[in-house]
């Protein structure tokens, strides 16, 4: 599953780039991520919560947020299961962030989620669908973070 | 989140005869009947409703025992395919499968009799196509179908009740 | 599935009030048909399961001045077999008796079924091609809130906390009116539909005097296609006009990709059916 979001946020790379790497902070971003932690190998792990209707899936993982290339891109990747239904996703998520004239910085977020097991039997055809306007609640809610 | 471990009180008529248990809520009414009641004659195959094998008379209605909890089912009259017989008689669609090839393996046949038995119980003289889709739930790997069909034709043309 | 706490009360004001006190950790459970499919699969975990089957007056089919009200606990397979029902309002009958098999309409009910609000419910089409009412009841009070409204998202409804349906309203067809469902099932006879699709039309001299369409399994929740009911209405029935109202069809349409078939798929065929529906509906076939 892949997807893509455009957002332009009137603030400088640098400033946006500060928040995506202070980790906790750009995760409490996105709707229902429920905690995060630092590892000691600098990598994170963190729940997130999905509901759908009556059904909640919980996904618990590690997240790794690679370093910065000098094109403006970074990336996140994250395996996660839900422990409870069996299964999990691998993600990909990368920003690309352009900063304009006028100082403000146009950030394309793509996606690309796989999903494994039991949550990709059931799950799939639901969160896709909540998975988009969580990305779409992320970008805007970054956005406010840091303008 | 506190689990319980709570068991509740059930009455239930089965074919007849009372019987009372204490299961936990969670107990499916098919496991009630196969494990906690020794009455093994109902199967159990997909667990989700869709197959049939399960299927058992409550309150004169077929349902899935799989779907009802033993709770849900407190105070109902339940007959099995235990209870399709009368003693040593079998009843009319039992010797017509039993005539007409309607089953081979047997696991899917308690379900397949129980539904057939509440479709000639509301309509005596059903057309093929009504017992086609009254029959949609109940499935069968091993007959092809067409052998239960013609099985159900033929006790209620020898008047099936 | 994991143990939990069954409560039977047997009046709504304590099934209320449980579901008060439990709050999140508490779900209603009616005929449990499908909640016994998601707890079997994990999909759903209720510590507190608040079963309204011993709760009485709440399976009833009353007419009442060109609407019938049908209780939240009346079964499907007593919509499909009612006579008052196929007298009054037979899409009703027929959509309701699409439903699964004979064994799940036995158990499921009108209520449950329209809480538990799957995009591809066989009877939320038509329902809405009806403009169906549903009546919600709390400790507070009662509400009525139209279908449409009521529909908001998959699995999610506008029932808030500490609600329950109590009653489902349901205009009567307009006067000679034809009423049709298709339901699509590429696949097994008991399934939901891949698309369906509910058309209810009325024909005078010609001419389209009233159109509905209903559109199941093609979005988050049942829709209703006006912009094509207005595309149609008033106009000379003709196959032609027909077919273009039903393409502009795919354009409403938001399906998932899902093993009853690929969006793409779907979105083609709402256009499909929903010009057979609407050729049947408006006499044309």
């Amino acid at each position: 599953m892949k997807f893509e979001h455009k957002v332009t946020i009137p603030a400088s790379r640098d400033a946006i780039n500060a928040v995506l790497h202070d980790v906790p902070r750009a995760a409490r971003c996105m709707p229902g991520v429920q905690e995060v932690n630092q590892e000691a190998d600098g990598s994170y792990t963190g729940s997130l919560r999905i509901k759908v209707g009556p059904m909640g899936f919980t996904l618990s993982g590690k997240m790794l947020v690679e370093e910065e290339s000098a094109e403006g891109l970074w990336r996140l990747t994250t395996e996660a299961q839900d422990r409870r239904l069996g299964g999990g996703i691998h993600a990909n998520v990368e920003a690309l962030l352009i900063e304009g004239a006028s100082g403000s910085t146009e950030m394309t977020m793509s996606a690309d989620i796989q999903f494994m097991g039991r949550l990709g039997e059931l799950g799939q055809p639901l969160i896709k669908r909540r998975a988009e306007s969580m990305f779409k609640d992320f970008a805007e809610n970054l956005r406010k973070e840091v303008s | 989140m506190t689990t319980s471990t709570a068991l509740h009180k059930v009455s239930l008529t089965i074919n007849g005869k009372k019987y009372d248990a204490e299961v936990p809520a969670r107990r499916t009414l098919v496991d009630m009947l196969r494990y906690d009641l020794g009455l093994t004659g109902t199967k159990e195959a997909c667990s989700v409703g869709v197959c049939g094998a399960c299927t058992v008379l409550l309150n004169g209605s077929i349902v899935a025992s799989c779907l009802t909890l033993a709770v849900q089912a407190d105070g109902a009259e339940i007959t099995t395919i235990e209870g399709i017989a009368d003693g040593d008689k079998l009843h009319p669609l039992q010797e017509s499968f039993m005539n007409n090839g309607g089953f081979q393996c047997g696991i899917c046949t308690p379900g397949q009799i129980v539904a057939s038995k509440a479709l000639l119980d509301s309509n005596p003289h059903p057309t093929e196509d009504e017992i086609k889709e009254w029959m949609m739930g109940n499935l069968c790997r091993c007959t092809g179908y067409y052998q239960i069909i013609e099985s159900i034709q033929k006790a209620a043309e020898a008047g099936g009740k | 599935m994991r143990d939990f706490f069954f409560h039977a009360p047997d009046n709504l004001q304590e099934a209320l009030s449980l579901l008060n006190e439990h709050g999140d950790d508490a779900r209603l459970m009616a005929g449990g048909t499908a909640m016994m499919l998601m707890m079997k699969q994990s999909l759903l975990e209720a510590n507190h399961v608040v079963s309204l089957h011993k709760v009485p007056g709440l399976a009833y089919i009353n007419r009442d001045n060109g609407t019938l009200r049908i209780g939240a606990l009346t079964k499907h397979r007593d919509v499909e077999t009612s006579a008052e029902v196929k007298a009054t309002n037979p899409l009703l009958a027929e959509v309701y008796s699409r439903i699964a098999t004979v064994r799940i309409r036995n158990v499921g009910t009108v209520g449950g079924g329209l809480a538990h609000s799957d995009p591809a419910q066989d009877p939320q089409p038509a329902l809405l091609a009806l403009g169906a009412r549903v009546k919600i009841t709390s400790a507070k009070g009662e509400r009525e809130v139209a279908l449409s409204d009521f529909l908001v998202d998959y699995y999610e409804t506008a029932l808030e906390p500490g609600e329950v349906i109590t009653e489902l309203i349901v205009p009567n067809a307009p006067d000679g009116a034809k009423g049709v469902y298709i339901k699509y099932l590429p696949r097994t006879a008991d399934d939901y539909p891949t698309v369906g699709v509910a058309a209810i039309g009325v024909v005078n001299g010609g001419v389209c005097q009233d159109v509905r369409l209903g559109l199941g399994a093609l979005a988050p929740t049942a829709l209703r296609a006006t912009s094509v009911e207005d595309a149609l209405k008033g106009q000379q029935v003709t196959a032609q006009s027909v077919r273009q109202a039903a393409e502009a069809v795919a354009d409403l349409v938001d399906p998932l990709d899902d093993p009853r078939g690929s969006a793409e798929y779907k979105r083609d065929m709402s256009v499909v059916f929903a010009r057979r529906a609407l050729e049947q509906a408006l006499g044309l076939s």
